[in-house]
């Protein structure tokens, strides 16, 4: 069935066009979506895909059209055309469904208790928005990135001096009283309180406790670039001694890739005064420093969840390194797995949609085998030394060389879809992935993993080889996307799904071990 | 509600027109997030922008919009020097800081010789891989190859479609046979998804890097693809168009060109990032279609350049 919805003299512009008709192919029965303007040539494309209909006739170029061809059993263009129109209001809706203060005094006027701005213009504009904001007495997140260190030491010492929180700038999650602020999760209110300068590691953190039976009183983002020697750890330190002050909280959880070692120093002498316990884990850091600062080192971010809850339970607080399965079993499911491939299968693959799980793959897995990325460990395993086309990679697909003009791969799966497609062939032996739920994510990002799966399976499937997939989600079940159903979509198409990240890069890396040397 | 609207910058040609015409009568054309097309009796657009978009030929940049955007499309609104009348309301223009922003291109500058032409080409091209598939650079791949080898894996549908006649296109131009290449730019112009489409983006780029290197029949070969652009494309890209012929071009679009066309120590990665950041994927077939117009530049020669115009 084809059919054609026309808007005579109507304008969209071109990014909300490709977001939209990329979901309208999404739907059951759709096969081709074409949506745009009826431009002469684009009309004769229509024609040259035979998807033509009497709707298009006359229309010049100022009209729009959407034409699809789809199954009319599955759906119908009444239901093509809501579709379109709500995600249209969807978008619109964030700008006409209530009132939007067009300035920062018009909004402190709409709402005059607030207390907290959060600002995501693009990144030249924002550090005079935070300056405004610090000086109307407002603690910032600040999501924006591109922002100057300059301007980042200059806007964390004002805000310092003011006792107020500068959370960022390229800060991806805080939980604030109990609000979720960008990407995070829904965690139960508790005792626990983060302080993180990597979004996806606060989050798999917090997410882990939840799981743990722990809770938040306050999560706390930095932006990651605070623990560098040039801002110095202003917004960490500021953020730990609000935690020590704060009544509910009981535990303090620090989270960070490696900070420059005069700003460990001065976290480190920060924890050891605080009257309340500490755990650390700083991807990596040294972990005699943070004992004898009398504080709890991590060897994961699913270990400092555990230590944080141990600490609150009073309960003896020990390392967590393993997988969560009797070896005889977990031999069983790495015999079976290694069992499915062909002796010329011995890549590994990672492709993470968040940055900081990559880094604890790439830190685990880098001590058994070579692994180049986007995001080396060191700068002669950058993806650009990779000689030829094969090799073990692992990629951050959320950093800005991928997502320039389109969304974050936690918004939208298609930049990760493509890599499915286009790195994922017949030497692939094994494939790591994360899923974040949240606020912020895509509405199904496990969905989008078990249809690119799917279409991996078939494709080798040609060729009589298959693969092994490992995934981990970073949510919990009070998220808007459900974490049994995730699960149940990624088991259904054979992947391995493991209850962490850690444990995720451990069982990929048993299977590798097994794939490399037979052991 | 302040009727003062701050204005960060005017394009030069608007300030002319303003200072010598005004007021000017117009009607809403087209509001956008950012952005508000005003339409002039002669189709020429006035687009009004917020702090979020870029300065483009008769453009107006204010601090925001948000006091505009409530009115409805076809609205009267008259645009004077120093004010603004929309939907009833009235709002004075504080221009006391504004930047006076010329489009076109500073052409006092050391234009670059044939192999910086090639070397900037390969740079260019560079960057466009760098930063993977997006719009008409999945073709990157295919220039130089014969149509049979081509084969389009992983294309897109819009750029399946239109690659061969887009080669074909570019083939004609390198070779300066000019009547051929605007017979088929009809095969071209208002291609693509967008607003803006992809193809006149590409076209816009080529237009204007011929009047940059002082083309001899770049006015002609311009003023012909726009004549052939009306009725086939929409207005607001047949206004692009219409600017592009005189080398008028969007900021991030200027820049780049220049970087392209002049001895300059500018840093490219900057200025195409900034290119690329406008519409879902007009920077890139911008970049995409400077990439071609340098690449033809350094396969003509004077002899050919004469070309077979009469």
């Amino acid at each position: 069935m084809i059919k054609s919805v026309i808007r005579k003299n109507a304008y969209y512009d071109s990014v909300t066009l490709m977001l939209i008709s990329r979901e309208l192919s999404k739907m059951p029965g759709v096969e081709e979506v074409l949506a745009g303007m009826a431009t002469e040539l684009n009309l004769e494309l229509v024609e040259n895909l035979k998807m033509v209909t009497p709707e298009l006739d006359g229309l010049g170029p100022n009209d729009f059209f959407i034409s699809a061809k789809f199954d009319e059993t599955q759906t119908s263009i009444e239901a093509l055309e809501k579709k379109f129109f709500e995600l249209l209001n969807d978008k619109k809706s964030h700008s006409d469904g209530q009132y939007q203060p067009p300035t920062l005094s018009s909004a402190l006027n709409h709402l005059p208790g607030a207390n907290l701005a959060q600002i995501s213009v693009p990144g030249k504009y924002a550090a005079a928005e935070v300056e405004d904001a610090l000086d109307a007495g407002l603690h910032v997140m600040l999501f924006s990135d591109n922002v100057s260190i300059e301007d980042e030491l200059r806007l964390k010492q004002k805000a310092v001096e003011k006792g107020l929180l500068m959370m960022g700038p390229d800060c991806g999650t805080a939980i604030i009283n109990g609000v979720p602020l960008c990407f995070a999760n829904a965690i139960r209110h508790g005792k626990i309180g983060v302080v993180g300068a990597s979004g996806t590691g606060t989050q798999e953190v917090t997410t882990q406790l939840h799981k743990m039976g722990g809770g938040l009183s306050q999560v706390i983002g930095t932006g990651g670039r605070d623990l560098s020697e040039a801002i110095g750890g202003l917004m960490m330190i500021q953020g730990i001694e609000a935690l020590i002050a704060d009544p509910e909280t009981e535990v303090i959880v620090l989270i960070s890739k490696p900070p420059s070692p005069s700003v460990a120093d001065k976290i480190y002498a920060i924890a050891k005064s605080s009257p309340k316990p500490v755990v650390i884990d700083f991807i990596g850091g040294n972990a005699e420093a943070i004992r004898a600062a009398g504080a709890y080192p991590c060897l994961s971010f699913e270990d400092a969840a555990a230590k944080a809850v141990a600490l609150l339970k009073g309960e003896k607080v020990k390392d967590i390194d393993g997988i969560n399965l009797p070896e005889t079993e977990l031999e069983a499911i790495i015999d079976k797995a290694v069992a499915t491939l062909k002796p010329d299968q011995t890549d590994f693959l990672g492709l993470y949609t968040g940055g900081t799980l990559a880094d604890e793959a790439m830190k685990y897995l880098g001590e058994s085998f070579p692994i180049y990325s986007n995001i080396p460990l060191s700068p002669e395993m950058a993806i650009e030394h990779l000689e030829g086309v094969h090799g073990n990679i692992c990629l951050d697909l959320g950093e800005d060389q991928f997502t320039q003009g389109r969304p974050h791969p936690m918004i939208d799966p298609q930049t990760r879809t493509e890599f499915f497609v286009s790195h994922v062939d017949e030497k692939t032996a094994v494939l790591l992935v994360d899923v974040v739920l949240g606020y912020g994510s895509h509405e199904d990002p496990a969905g989008a993993v078990a249809d690119s799966v799917a279409e991996i399976r078939q494709r080798l499937g040609k060729v009589g080889k298959q693969i092994v997939v490992v995934a981990s989600i970073t949510g919990t079940e009070l998220d808007p996307q459900d974490l049994a159903s995730s699960t149940r979509k990624l088991e259904e198409q054979g992947i391995l799904v493991m209850p962490s990240n850690a444990q995720a890069v451990r069982l990929a890396d048993r299977i590798m071990q097994k794939v490399l040397k037979g052991v | 509600m302040s009727n003062v609207l701050k204005v960060v910058t005017i394009a030069s040609d608007l300030h002319s027109l303003l200072t010598k015409s005004s007021p000017l009568q117009t009607r809403l054309h087209s509001v956008f997030d950012h952005a508000i097309n005003l339409e002039l009796d002669d189709s020429r657009l006035i687009t009004l922008l917020d702090k979020h978009r870029q300065i483009v030929p008769l453009g107006i940049q204010f601090a925001s919009l948000e006091n505009l955007r409530s009115v409805e499309k076809d609205s009267k609104v008259i645009i004077e020097a120093d004010g603004i009348t929309i939907a009833g309301l009235s709002y004075q223009l504080d221009t006391c800081s504004a930047e006076v922003w010329d489009p076109t291109l500073p052409l006092s500058r050391k234009p670059r010789s044939a192999d910086s032409l090639q070397n900037a080409a390969e740079q260019l091209e560079a960057f466009m891989r760098s930063k993977g598939s997006n719009g008409l650079t999945d073709l990157l791949s295919h220039i130089g190859e014969s149509q049979e080898e081509q084969g389009m894996v992983g294309a897109n549908l819009y750029n399946e479609f239109i690659a061969d006649t887009l080669f074909d296109f570019i083939e004609l131009l390198a070779a300066s046979n000019w009547k051929a290449a605007v017979l088929q730019s009809k095969k071209i112009i208002g291609f693509g998804p967008g607003l803006t489409p992809a193809c006149d983006d590409f076209l816009a780029a080529i237009m204007s890097v011929l009047v940059a290197c002082d083309i001899p029949y770049a006015p002609s070969f311009n003023s012909q693809i726009v004549s052939m652009a009306a009725g086939r494309t929409t207005s607001v890209s047949l206004n692009m168009l219409t600017h592009a012929v005189e080398g008028r071009l969007p900021r991030p679009y200027q820049q780049l060109l220049a970087w392209a066309v002049f001895e300059t120590d500018l840093d490219l990665e900057a200025i195409a990032e900034a290119a690329y950041a406008v519409g879902s994927s007009s920077g890139a077939d911008f970049s995409f279609g400077l990439f071609c117009g340098l690449r033809i530049l350094s396969r003509m020669d004077e002899t050919i350049m004469e070309g077979e115009f009469a």
